[in-house]
């Protein structure tokens, strides 16, 4: 994947200005003092590291766990092999399906609303006004801090019964109660919680956004394009290879929801499963009902689900991303 | 704060402030201020919350508290079956610190390797690093719970930081790499005709010019352990090693049920270092996610 | 800035060397001998679940304990009731349990099964224990643990509510339709937010109970299979359909946000539960006005309540433990110390000892628990084995399952096939 050339971070003018003296000092010569061998000794030095960490702490446990899928292995008990039995349990597991559409659920509400949000936001703090820069800081805030503990907990406060949200909807005839209470519209908490958290998408868009040629826009201007078709054949198309690194990481990230449904929720995705998060109940299953392997067979039920979404992703980006400078559409 | 020192917008329509532009800019602040009054409520309230008496917490809607009260600090500051709160302000300092080590250290030295050499595997040790990029943590989580049981060092923050000093962090190693990409080669090309190994041009070539992103990560990784609450709860289990966000867990288990206030003084406490952290840093973090997130 | 990578490698070899040295002198030091003195004292660790104020409390007697033998030192940690299970179970699968650990009956036979706890006979004091509470502390006949405390299942009610609303006080015999009457009674004659009693239907506990008082169990006896039927389950989930659809017990909607019970809060009425929780509520409800009393919980059968004495909470050691003399000293002195016992006083329930109970502050609310466990004694049988070791886990499916009923996502006959896939799923893991 290529990318479009970015902001370059001022270290890298500093970078080039250099090099460029470097240049003058030495001109015409090619790269050749350091032996291949050279490179060879000191990159795999350098790697040692995380060629050890990779070895013993991923892909190690990865296959372990692959393994672990495949047997009834229970944390005091110990297992033995049973073939596919995890995984046939798995699909007649109804807390397996429940585990799967709470979490689709999320993914499907809280990525498209919080990247809404988030592109919405950049491209009003993208315009050259007065204070801008508090307002990036203070948009961002919500980041920093939505997915700790502690707000977790004040995020259940503001959905209890006869809580902020539950005395601000009832002014328009909500009867529901709190969010917390309520299975039917539970999820839209973490939803919201993830929808709040806009700040760190927002900021990738906004650098996609001052990337944008003025010129282009100009040009449509000129052209008498309104708004809004300036912002559907400029800015989607010329943004769409950070709309696609966005929507990637964002969707991964919401599969593996954990820290706030656990703290909301629970081990038992309260109230009525309505929370069961996937990634949570492979936490229940593990460590409330010690079926490591069983748990196993979860997680690799979740590498392949993920891995086939990026691929989808990947496929679909291939034509409907559009990256500068490699063909003149 | 940074209010000037953005770089300019390219956007393209602002010649002269006419009477019509003034409005709009008006408007334009109107509309950020109505929004940043719904995105900032919820920090608000913890903020009010944590000054009203117990009683008044959940069901007082105003963010202007009736009663103030400075108690529930004292009860956070108190920490948790006399272990005092600094204690865990300790305990989280310490992990994320390592962290920072940590990451600085092995990323910088991994990403070298991989965006500035040419050794057999590259390619490949590359494709691995983005997959586990991809990858979901939690199918690792039993294995790595064994493992550490099996080398005895659960309920002790070894498995929270020894990831970070070897690299597995694959989205800092990427970022470091995208950033190295972005140094000219003849950078190198001129020192290694003056005679320095990839130690030195290592040392004093590239690490200064990675600052950017060293900053960036630093303070990625440190807000993200300050956070992080999986880790300590699979790996911790004695309330003196707790860091913050387990406390915070502990104490709602166990406390707050009668000291509500308490729990809201603690968790605005806990977010304190975060917030400053960010306001402290906040130039260089959202110009290194803008340097870093792009190049998907 | 010219760097020597080599001399740089010697000197960290050198100075791992030296570390090296030094952790083995560390080490050698440590392994001086086990007697312990205060200069160099033995360590164990000890850990309960609870909340803040016990943890006080135990600290207070650590303290005491520490400073009469003064070359042990404890080191104290405790959690709550789930998060100290989660914690524990995964730690016994490293063997790092702790020296000493306070145990539920229910999660005996998941760490004395699989050899984790050591066997406590001629090891701690056994002479003083209360008749009748050292059985529960047996599995398979070796003896495993230690009561700390003993309980029984009854009602707990506000006597001012009963009195003033014209409902009689439940007597032994007091049968379930009656009960779900008087609730019927009660809710709308206190009016709004206020209920005459719990949706006691989500407890494995209760249903336990249940199957008690018709001679049944909730276990085999040898406790690899579920002892009753789907249509029991069903049946037993349906004793609160009609007061709950009639909104005469609290809906899930409320309670599921509670953080306290509902005697505490002023809203309920009565709730089966633990008659040494009764202690710990009456404080409150009194300062709220009230007065809470205990009774036999509704039977099927007056000549057979179902109840049995069961410890609330055991101690036991670690069978990977250093100390196990050092370990036993400790419950010694955390059951017999007078000194201890008054300090702890009854948070963990009435003490399960003789010197105990002669040493124990009663208020007059442990004393109305004593009364009434001397009142149901007739009444009490032979406790059931020790649960299997999946119970535990069964019992929060138990509750999780019961909770679609109420939120009515499942009809009773869903949940009882969903419930017996779980737990025949979760007992055979064990197996």
């Amino acid at each position: 994947m290529t990318a479009p050339s970015t902001a370059a971070p001022p270290a890298a003018h500093e970078a080039g200005a250099l090099a460029a003296k470097a240049k003058q000092k030495k001109d015409g010569k090619r790269r050749p003092a350091i032996s291949r061998r050279g490179e060879l000794l000191t990159g795999y030095t350098f790697m040692t590291p995380w060629i050890i960490g990779s070895l013993v702490f991923t892909v190690g446990p990865m296959l372990w766990s692959l393994y672990l899928s495949f047997t009834d292995y229970h944390l005091i008990l110990g297992g033995d092999l049973i073939g596919f039995d995890n995984y046939t349990a798995m699909f007649a597991d109804p807390m397996f399906a429940r585990a799967v559409k709470v979490t689709l659920l999320y993914v499907v509400l809280a990525v498209p609303l919080k990247l809404a949000a988030s592109l919405a936001v950049a491209m009003l703090l993208t315009q050259r006004r007065r204070g801008i820069g508090f307002y990036r800081a203070a948009f961002y805030m919500p980041s920093l801090i939505a997915m700790s503990v502690g707000m977790a907990l004040v995020w259940k406060a503001l959905f209890a019964a006869d809580g902020p949200q539950d005395q601000f909807m009832s002014l328009f005839g909500w009867e529901g109660g709190g969010f917390i209470g309520n299975p039917d519209v539970s999820i839209l908490m973490l939803v919201l919680l993830s929808v709040w958290t806009f700040g760190a998408p927002m900021v990738i868009f906004m650098a996609g956004l001052l990337q944008v040629p003025g010129e282009l826009y100009e040009a449509a201007e000129v052209d008498g394009a309104g708004k809004w078709h300036r912002f559907v054949h400029i800015t989607i198309p010329m943004l769409s290879p950070v709309i696609f690194f966005n929507v990637l990481m964002e969707t991964v990230h919401a599969f593996q929801m954990f820290g706030p449904a656990f703290i909301i929720g629970g081990t038992a995705g309260g109230p009525a499963w309505s929370t069961l998060f996937y990634t949570v109940r492979i936490y229940a299953l593990a460590f409330v009902d010690l079926r490591m392997g069983y748990a196993s067979a979860w997680a690799w039920m979740l590498v392949l689900a993920v891995g086939v979404v990026t691929l989808i992703m990947f496929r679909a980006a291939k034509n409907l991303v559009y990256y500068a400078g490699e063909d003149n559409k | 704060m940074t209010a000037t020192a953005q770089a300019p917008s390219r956007v393209v329509g602002r010649r002269k402030r006419t009477p019509a532009e003034r409005g709009r800019s008006l408007i334009w602040h109107l509309c950020l201020l109505a929004s940043l009054v719904v995105v900032l409520y919820p920090a608000f309230w913890v903020l009010t919350a944590s000054v009203k008496p117990n009683a008044d917490i959940i069901t007082d809607m105003s963010p202007i508290p009736t009663t103030v009260t400075w108690e529930n600090f004292a009860s956070a500051f108190d920490g948790l079956a006399g272990v005092p709160l600094w204690r865990f302000f300790w305990n989280s300092f310490v992990i994320a610190a390592l962290s920072v080590v940590g990451i600085v250290v092995s990323c910088s030295i991994t990403a070298y390797a991989l965006g500035r050499l040419e050794f057999p595997g590259r390619k490949a040790m590359f494709a691995v690093v983005i997959a586990t990029l991809l990858l979901p943590g939690q199918v690792m989580l039993i294995p790595q719970y064994l493992i550490f049981s099996e080398l005895d060092v659960v309920n002790t923050i070894f498995p929270l930081v020894i990831g970070k000093f070897l690299a597995l962090d694959a989205f800092f190693v990427f970022m470091y790499v995208q950033f190295l990409r972005g140094i000219p080669r003849e950078l190198d090309q001129a020192a290694t005709i003056d005679g320095a190994g990839h130690v030195r041009i290592f040392f004093s070539i590239m690490l200064p010019l990675l600052r950017p992103a060293i900053v960036t990560s630093s303070i990625f990784t440190f807000i993200g352990s300050w956070n992080d609450f999986m880790g300590p709860l699979i790996y911790l289990h004695e309330i003196e090693k707790f860091p913050l966000p387990r406390l915070l867990q502990s104490y709602n288990n166990t406390e707050a049920v009668s000291n509500y206030g308490g729990m809201m003084a603690m968790t605005l406490l806990s977010l304190i270092p975060v917030v400053l952290f960010f306001l402290v840093f906040q130039k260089f973090l959202i110009k290194g996610i803008a340097a870093s997130g792009i190049k998907g | 800035m010219i760097s020597h990578p080599y001399r740089l490698r010697r000197r960290s070899l050198l100075t791992g060397a030296s570390a090296a040295a030094v952790l083995a002198a560390a080490a050698a030091c440590g392994d001086d001998g086990p007697a312990g003195t205060a200069d160099d004292p033995i360590e164990i660790s000890f850990e309960w679940w609870g909340d803040e104020t016990r943890a006080d409390l135990t600290n207070q007697v650590i303290a005491l304990f520490e400073s009469k033998n003064e070359g042990i030192k404890i080191k104290a940690n405790f959690a709550d009731f789930p998060t100290y299970w989660e914690g524990l179970s995964g730690r016994m699968a490293s063997r790092d349990l702790p020296d000493v650990f306070q145990m539920d009956y229910s999660r005996l036979r998941q760490f004395g099964g699989s050899g984790m706890l050591l066997p406590l006979e001629g090891v701690v004091d056994t002479s003083d224990f209360r008749e009748g509470f050292l059985e529960t502390a047996k599995l398979d006949g070796q003896l495993v643990a230690v009561p700390a405390a003993g309980n029984t299942l009854g009602l707990i009610y506000r006597a001012d509510w009963f009195e003033a609303h014209g409902v009689a006080a439940p007597a032994p015999g007091y049968s379930w339709d009656q009960y779900g009457a008087d609730i019927a009674t009660l809710t709308p004659a206190l009016g709004e937010g206020k209920w005459g009693g719990g949706d006691w239907a989500g407890q494995y506990h209760f249903m336990e109970l249940w199957l008690r008082q018709q001679g049944g169990s909730f276990y085999t006896e040898d406790g690899t299979a579920l002892n009753f039927t789907k249509e029991q389950l069903v049946e037993w989930w349906a004793t609160t359909a009609e007061l709950y659809a009639a909104g005469n017990v609290p809906p899930v909607e409320t309670t599921i946000e509670w953080t306290e019970g509902g005697l505490v809060q002023d809203v309920l009425a009565s709730e089966i539960g633990w008659d040494n929780f009764m202690p710990g509520f009456s404080p409150t409800v009194e300062a709220n006005g009230g007065t809470l009393a205990l009774a036999a919980p509704p039977s099927l059968d007056p000549a057979n309540l179902g109840l049995y004495l069961k410890p609330s909470m055991q101690l036991v050691i670690s069978a990977a433990t250093e100390q196990a003399e050092a370990a036993a000293k400790f419950i010694d002195f955390f059951l017999g110390d007078p000194e201890a016992i008054a300090i702890l006083g009854t948070n963990r329930g009435i003490p399960a000892t003789n010197v105990g109970l002669e040493n124990v502050e009663l208020d007059q609310y442990a004393q109305a628990v004593l009364d009434y466990e001397a009142g149901v004694s007739q009444y009490l049988t032979t406790p059931p084995p020790a649960p299997p070791a999946a119970t535990g886990a069964i019992e929060v499916k138990f509750g999780e399952i019961y909770q679609q009923v109420q939120y009515a996502e499942m009809t009773g006959a869903e949940a009882a096939d969903l419930f017996f896939t779980e737990a025949e799923t979760l007992l055979a893991s064990e197996q």
